[in-house]
């Protein structure tokens, strides 16, 4: 067989079976994106689609000089980062504690992991009830131990700690989930080496066992990052951003300002840099974290 | 049993009642009268009502956005699944030029939040006259759901060993008829994962739902906010109404439990 | 004659006297109401007193005209987005849509049809029976923008002092007509842990239309030009002090969190005796007065808004209807607003919910007895006052301003700043706004 043919034939094969996907994939996917960043580059004001014109770089002009975007900014780093490390802390010790579980272990872990599944906005209304500083809940169990009462998401220094509340009661289940996996996939023989070499068991655990789930736990952190940027449906219905800006997160502001403000233009740099973030940090957890991915 | 065991029951009991108690506190709300469902300090025992079960059904039109979602939903599963098949078989067992940088594009598309593609699609949508659709929906969905399902089935597909195929195509069966007849069969399990982890997808989606529907396509999540009226938050009909929203969810979960580890990280993470 | 309905008759004559001349020259043709027969309209509502008082109404408009209705009604929320997503592309799914403080916007950007042609057509309205006259003046005037009619009201409300009658008694303090004595009542009837003093919105958005009420009530403007806006004066002197006393009361006086609280936190407390007094619309009455959901009912007194320096300048707003410019069956959906707003309609919506923006509603024996006389008494005063500037102003970037004031009035209630500083840098941000092409 001559070679062009030969590599023809190499190459239409996957092609037949790659190409339905990729079409759709370009797209609903590629498409969406350039167009974001087309209307990133004009002045688009909804109500007055007439005068919509290419202005550049004056948005993201704009964007620089907005303290409300770098307050923002600041606030997003802020709930992904202690989110995520009380998610990662707490998934460790439930998933520890699941391990050395004998008995109803399917049962219990099957209570722990529905938050992750349960349609999100059913229950974060349910939050909102409890979160009330005189009709709720929460307030009612503190008070028996002689706390509160607090105005969780009523307060602007209390609103976003409430929200992270609400976050890692959601999502520390599916980091827990990753963990327990990951422990249960360890090599027995490792440990009981090193058991039988006399190693304590928090050696056992940061010398031995931390490395060797690392990969894995990666994998859950690199997941959990991008879907905590993402987060928004947790703030639309429970503070829409307030009190006055002390939970707006750049998702947030970037719809108020599409939506509510219905400047496209200036929301889609907004929703662009958001995205610029999202993937420049899953690059450095795929980087550092040596995530091997596929 | 020792101390130990003992007290990590506890703590797990303790740990899991914590997880499951917001859930448990929407049932109990459901079937609650207002007056109850407020009452400050709760009522913890209470003669339950179904009234505000019957007053969704009745009134809220539940079964037409019971209706759209599910339409919704399982088309956009579908759709992904017949795409994103024989796209992740592509990438699991045929070795061509590109391929890394495929795999990480789309993985790149889960990166892409939802804010940002609601002012394009909004756009186009209105563009092409598809806004309150189905089409609008399913065309959204699977922007999630086709990368989720090819990463997903990619992960099944190396599972099953080589050998099973190589025997098919020495006996002269073509790759398509290979990857139909034999490999599909063997990847079912990973096929109906794929399916529910999308359609809870789907199921539980608010913001797309919100910005793109307004009269005909209203999925389940936006008849929950349905219940968010102009004087008062009617609590009773809000939860029933969550509640029915959650139930094919639990029942789907009971199926998938195995499998979830898998599905939260597109396959990296293999039960 | 009653002082309700005195002070009505008043400003019925003035207002009949103002729009007797556009009425003399419409003649008195017979409406065709079958000229629609066998089409269709879609109708998107907020979830509102007025919806539900509407729905069983609607079957006598399809059996008059032949037309078929169908409704949907949407949380506030998603309402707005919704009708911003359906009229902003010209989908054309929505033939009416309730109409608020969007309206500048909604009508520049043509997403809404101008009404005064068809309202003057004698084929679709006959004038004298739809008497466009007994529209409360202070109500009507919300339905236009430059002039032209773009929404008809169809349920007004006004500023005005809930106040918990035992509560009051019991601490001897008799009911505030001024804002020092609201402030002194407030802190003598404040019980932290159990009773608030007072309650007012505190969340940003919701502050906006409350708070303005207490601007021009110390004297102060929103605005410059009421009727075309060039500059913010939200931060003069006398809306700071203004705007003081309203973080002032509940600082002193509000519940916990009051920062964020919007209408239904406010309701929610009020029902369940969480609060003495609470000032807000006057469409909350009938949540409160229900027993199935307040354990108050029954016990709530009603009071104009206390006065400030300057007077007292109760905000009023309204809900109009209004016609989508894409929809495709306009002539239907003028008939719609006819009959919806018309005299008939409107009597009937007004005895069910207690809702009313014509004078010949609130002056209707069957509504009077119906509803507290106090609350109605409360209600049209406060409705009377002739204030300086439109409910919400007249801008097109309205929710920005609903932002950027809002969250001055928000911040100062949390103490961020004084009342001066917050205002006179969100003045500062919204005349960028304004500048912006």
């Amino acid at each position: 067989m001559p070679r062009p043919v030969a590599a023809l034939r190499q190459w239409l094969l996957p092609a037949s079976f790659l190409a339905p996907a990729l079409i759709v994939l370009v797209a609903i996917n590629v498409v969406p994106l350039f167009y974001t960043v087309t209307t990133s580059f004009e002045d688009y004001y909804l109500p007055k689609v007439a005068s919509r014109h290419f202005n550049g770089l004056g948005n993201y002009a704009e964007l620089l000089a907005d303290d409300r975007f770098w307050g923002a900014l600041g606030r997003t780093l802020l709930f992904v980062t202690v989110a995520l490390a009380i998610e990662v802390a707490l998934g460790f010790g439930v998933a520890l504690m699941l391990i050395r579980q004998k008995r109803l272990v399917g049962l219990l872990r099957g209570f722990i992991l529905l938050p992750i599944i349960i349609t999100p906005i059913a229950v974060t209304f349910v939050w909102r009830l409890m979160f009330s500083p005189t009709l709720g809940l929460l307030n009612y169990f503190l008070s028996f131990i002689g706390l509160g009462p607090l105005e969780w998401i009523y307060s602007p220094e209390q609103a976003m700690p409430a929200l992270i509340l609400v976050e890692i009661w959601q999502h520390t289940p599916e980091l827990m989930l990753i963990i327990f996996t990951g422990l249960l996939t360890l090599p027995k023989e490792v440990i009981e080496a090193a058991v039988v070499d006399g190693a304590r068991a928090s050696q056992i655990f940061f010398a031995i066992k931390l490395p060797l789930l690392r990969p894995i736990l990666m994998v859950g952190v690199l997941f959990r990052t991008i879907d905590l940027f993402k987060t928004f449906d947790l703030f639309y219905i429970l503070t829409r951003g307030g009190p006055g800006v002390s939970t707006e997160t750049l998702a947030v502001y970037t719809y108020t300002v599409g939506f509510s403000f219905l400047r496209l233009g200036y929301g889609s740099a907004l929703a662009l840099v958001l995205f610029l973030i999202i993937l420049a940090a899953s690059f450095l957890i795929v980087r550092w974290g040596d995530v091997r991915l596929g | 049993m020792g101390l130990g065991d003992w007290l990590n029951t506890i703590g797990l009991v303790v740990i899991a009642f914590v997880f499951i108690f917001p859930i448990l506190w929407t049932v109990m709300m459901s079937l609650k009268t207002r007056v109850d469902a407020l009452a400050m300090p709760p009522t913890w025992l209470f003669v339950p009502t179904f009234e505000h079960y019957v007053t969704v059904w009745n009134e809220g039109s539940l079964l037409t956005y019971a209706t759209n979602s599910l339409v919704i939903a399982l088309a956009s599963t579908a759709l992904g699944l017949v795409l994103g098949v024989p796209a992740a078989y592509a990438l699991a067992r045929m070795e061509f030029r590109g391929q890394r940088f495929l795999l990480l594009g789309i993985l790149s598309t889960r990166m892409i939040p939802p804010v940002a593609f609601i002012i394009p699609f909004f756009i186009i949508f209105t563009g092409l006259g598809l806004k309150d659709t189905y089409t609008a929906l399913v065309i959204v969905y699977l922007t999630i759901i086709l990368g989720f399902v090819i990463w997903m089935m990619r992960s099944y597909f190396l599972d099953i060993p080589r050998e099973l195929e190589e025997a098919a195509m020495i006996d002269g069966c073509s790759r398509w008829g290979t990857f139909l007849r034999i490999i599909l069969p063997l990847a079912l399990p990973g096929l109906a994962t794929s399916a529910i982890f999308s359609f809870i997808f789907s199921w539980n989606e608010f913001l797309y739902a919100m910005v793109l529907t307004a009269r005909y396509a209203k999925t389940l999540p936006l008849g929950i906010y349905n219940w968010v009226s102009y004087e008062e938050v009617k609590w009773g009909e809000l939860t029933a109404a969550a509640v029915m929203a959650m139930l094919p969810v639990v029942i789907f979960y009971l199926f998938v439990q195995k499998a979830l580890v898998r599905g939260l990280t597109m396959g990296a993470v293999k039960g | 004659m009653s002082p309700f309905r005195k002070g009505l008759r008043t400003l019925v004559t003035s207002a009949a006297l103002s729009l007797a001349g556009s009425l003399a020259a419409t003649s008195a043709f017979a409406v065709d109401w079958q000229q629609a027969k066998g089409t269709e309209l879609f109708l998107g509502m907020n979830k509102h007193a007025y919806t539900d008082a509407i729905t069983p109404l609607i079957p006598e408009f399809e059996k008059l005209t032949g037309i078929k209705v169908t409704m949907e009604s949407y949380a506030q929320d998603e309402f707005m987005n919704k009708r911003l997503v359906d009229l902003s592309s010209g989908a054309g799914t929505f033939d009416i849509v309730m109409m608020d403080q969007a309206i500048v916007q909604y009508a520049g950007a043509n997403w809404i049809e101008p009404l005064d042609s068809y309202f003057s057509d004698p084929k679709v309205v006959d004038a004298a029976a739809y008497d466009m006259a007994d529209f409360l003046p202070s109500m009507i005037k919300d339905g236009k923008v430059d002039g032209k009619l773009f929404g008809i009201p169809i349920s007004g409300e006004a500023q005005i002092l809930y106040y918990r009658k035992d509560l009051l008694d019991a601490a001897g303090v008799t009911v505030p007509t001024n804002m020092d004595e609201l402030l002194a009542a407030a802190v003598k009837l404040n019980k932290p842990g159990e009773t608030a003093g007072i309650l007012l919105r505190g969340q940003k958005i919701h502050t906006a239309w409350n708070s303005s009420g207490f601007v021009w009530s110390y004297g102060g403007r929103i605005f410059d030009d009421p009727m075309k806006p060039t500059k913010a004066t939200f931060d003069s002197p006398e809306a700071a002090a203004a705007i003081t006393m309203y973080a002032k009361l509940l600082q002193e006086a509000g519940p916990p969190g009051v920062g964020n609280y919007t209408w239904y936190e406010c309701v929610s407390d009020f029902q369940q005796g969480k609060a003495a007094m609470y000032i807000d619309a006057s469409v909350f009455m009938s949540q409160i007065e229900d027993p199935s959901k307040s354990t108050v009912a029954g016990k709530i007194g009603y009071a104009a808004m206390p006065a400030g320096p300057k007077g007292a300048f109760a905000n009023t707003g309204s809900w109009m209807l209004s016609m989508s410019s894409s929809s495709k069956n306009k002539v239907g959906a003028a008939l719609f607003l006819a009959w919806a707003t018309g005299k008939e309609t409107a009597l009937k919506v007004g005895e069910s919910a207690g809702l009313g923006v014509r004078a010949s509603v609130f002056e209707s024996p069957a509504v009077q007895a119906k509803y507290p006389a106090e609350w109605a008494k409360a209600t049209a005063k406060s409705m009377q006052s002739v204030n300086p500037e439109p409910g919400f102003p007249l801008i097109t970037q309205i929710d920005e301003w609903l932002d950027i004031y809002g969250g001055a009035v928000n911040a100062t209630i949390l103490k961020q700043a004084d009342a001066q500083t917050n205002l006179s840098a969100a003045a500062k941000k919204m005349d960028d706004v304004l500048a912006r092409k």
